[in-house]
């Protein structure tokens, strides 16, 4: 059974979430009000997503993910937020997050979004995409990374993505199947986590945070 | 809030700052050169042929210059009959000259000067900062009247005197007011920010809770058939209106060029998405209205034609040397090669019109559709010679 803990700073919320993925039969082991608690116990839990709300009081949405990820890079979150999209989901998805979803999102919505998350794909939603096509641009321009480079049918179908498309409707677009559709996207996710982790670590060791041994 | 009003009334105060602070300076410089003036008056008292007037002349002055001086010092001063009187009574004291001094001393061979000398600046100085260069141009030409009368007509030291006195009321009148210009648009700027910063304040908070309640009302209402779904329905609508009044940013137009994300985003509706990057995208400011009058023309055509309940995405793209817009929707679409039909209902003006914004930016614009599986509307826009982050 998918475990599932839930961060949220709004008790009606939480609960409203939790009722709804618990009668979809997934197992919610925890749920938070807070990021640090949550930080501090989800290795105990081993929860296989966290659904993280991206405003939260006191550490961030941003942070805790960032927090979570580098204690364990498996983990699976999925960030959530009643805004539409903004910086901060892609700082989120950057720091390790593997999707983003609205609020806003139908129930239905969102047990699925759990569940896929939970398999391992990323979930994106029309502005994620984006911000995300906006960064490859933008790291092209600042400092080629021969490993940050989409391929033209990544590019092809983060592009459908922003523009509203299903991976249903992309597969049938492209003639190609849903499965192959959801590694593409995967994949523009994973390489923008791979640069961002890189560029980290080349930030750190240039400022003699980290040690070259 | 407090906090915020007070500093803004904090900004208002300040629009006389630079007017007050050029008041005392001219404050300082009459006291000065009072001084100057009395000093004259002691030295050569046994010249004169009524030295009674003269000092009644140097009392005169020490009464207007304190006067003046404790009114303008206040900032009350920076009145109009305050200027006026200073004005007229500073004329009026040059006229006890003609009292005071012989014909010689006044136009003969043993020329003086008038009693109130270069303290007769003063009031062009002041009428210049109060009124701007016209104001310190009418003081002056008061003055030179006033030492035309005692002098009987304007000689070669007059003319030179005169000349001081109109550049000095005429420049510090000019400097005045592009002083007074530059504070006001400090503290425009300074209000605007204020401005935003509030809206960004409010935006928080609408967030943090109104959008938190009208969302779960939604969530919690929307699969019944009665009362509570049509509350929910109407929590809905309302998440969807307060969301884009506070992400309608009243900075999307800047005086160096629009930033198109902003522009789009302020388009987004219930049923329409718009994708833009996370960096801002500057770009012309024709650019940036003519694209989003031509994304907001599309999702016209989509409301129109598309049928009901179809929803439209918009994605931006910034590629550096150009732009490219891309508007899909999943209504009913149509059949682009029967254009006399598309024209009998009214898309084809619609599609000319889009495209025709294109061009005029030197760009193109692609309309792509077929009956049952919706429109993507694309346009391309160069940008060429743009600074990118």
């Amino acid at each position: 059974m998918t475990r599932v803990v839930i961060v949220d700073d709004h008790p009606i919320w939480r609960e409203a979430v939790e009722r709804d993925l618990s009668a979809a039969g997934l197992h919610v082991v925890a749920t938070f009000g807070e990021a640090e608690q949550a930080v501090r116990t989800a290795a105990a839990l081993q929860p296989d997503v966290v659904l993280m709300d991206l405003q939260l009081p006191g550490m961030s949405g941003v942070e805790a993910a960032g927090a979570l990820v580098s204690a364990d890079p498996s983990i699976r979150i999925l960030m959530f937020s009643a805004s539409g999209e903004d910086a901060d989901v892609l700082a989120a998805v950057k720091a390790g997050a593997r999707g983003y979803l609205v609020k806003s999102a139908a129930r239905e919505e969102l047990v699925d979004a759990v569940t896929r998350t939970a398999d391992g794909q990323a979930i994106y939603s029309p502005g994620l995409a984006a911000m995300v096509l906006g960064e490859y641009r933008r790291i092209s321009r600042a400092e080629p990374d021969p490993a940050a480079v989409l391929t033209d049918r990544e590019t092809e179908i983060l592009k459908l993505v922003a523009t509203g498309l299903t991976a249903r409707q992309i597969a049938d677009q492209l003639v190609v199947s849903v499965r192959t559709v959801q590694n593409h996207v995967q994949n523009t996710l994973r390489k923008l986590q791979l640069h961002n982790r890189v560029e980290l670590t080349r930030w750190a060791l240039e400022r003699g945070i980290l040690d070259d041994a | 809030m407090p906090v915020r009003s007070a500093s803004v009334g904090r900004m208002s105060a300040h629009v006389t700052g630079v007017r007050l602070s050029l008041w005392r300076a001219a404050t300082v410089f009459r006291c000065a050169s009072l001084i100057v003036c009395l000093y004259l008056i002691v030295q050569w008292h046994r010249l004169y042929q009524h030295p009674s007037a003269a000092y009644a002349a140097g009392i005169g002055m020490i009464a207007v210059t304190a006067l003046v001086g404790v009114l303008g010092w206040s900032g009350r001063a920076n009145r109009w009959p305050v200027v006026g009187v200073d004005v007229v009574a500073t004329g009026g004291l040059t006229l006890l000259t003609i009292v005071a001094q012989t014909t010689d001393q006044r136009y003969g061979s043993q020329l003086m000067p008038t009693l109130t000398t270069i303290w007769a600046a003063g009031p062009c100085l002041e009428a210049a900062i109060v009124g701007g260069w016209l104001a310190g141009l009418v003081a002056a030409l008061v003055q030179i009247g006033s030492a035309m009368i005692v002098r009987t007509g304007i000689d070669g030291q007059l003319w030179s005197s005169s000349f001081i006195l109109l550049a000095a009321g005429t420049v510090t009148g000019y400097v005045s007011t592009l002083a007074v210009r530059a504070e006001a648009d400090v503290a425009a700027a300074a209000a605007e920010r204020a401005a935003l910063a509030e809206r960004e304040w409010l935006a928080r908070s609408i967030h943090d809770g109104v959008l938190q309640v009208l969302g779960l009302t939604h969530r919690l209402g929307r699969d019944d058939d009665g009362e509570l779904g049509r509350i929910a329905a109407l929590a809905a609508d309302q998440e969807a209106a307060v969301r884009a009044l506070i992400s309608s940013r009243p900075m999307a137009q800047t005086a160096v060029g629009g930033e198109l994300g902003a522009a789009l985003r302020a388009l987004r509706a219930e049923r329409v998405s718009v994708a833009t990057p996370a960096e801002p995208v500057h770009v012309p400011p024709d650019v940036c209205r003519e694209l989003t009058a031509a994304v907001g023309a599309a999702l016209a055509n989509v409301d129109r034609h598309a049928g009901p309940g179809a929803c439209a995405w918009v994605l931006l793209e910034d590629h550096g040397d150009a732009v490219t817009v891309t508007v899909r929707d999943d209504g009913v679409g149509f059949d682009g090669d029967r254009l006399t039909t598309a024209a009998a209902d009214g898309r084809l003006g619609v599609t000319s019109s889009i495209k025709g914004r294109a061009r005029d930016l030197g760009g193109t614009a692609t309309v792509l559709s077929s009956p049952g599986s919706g429109t993507v509307v694309t346009i391309e826009v160069p940008t060429p010679g743009r600074e990118v982050p």
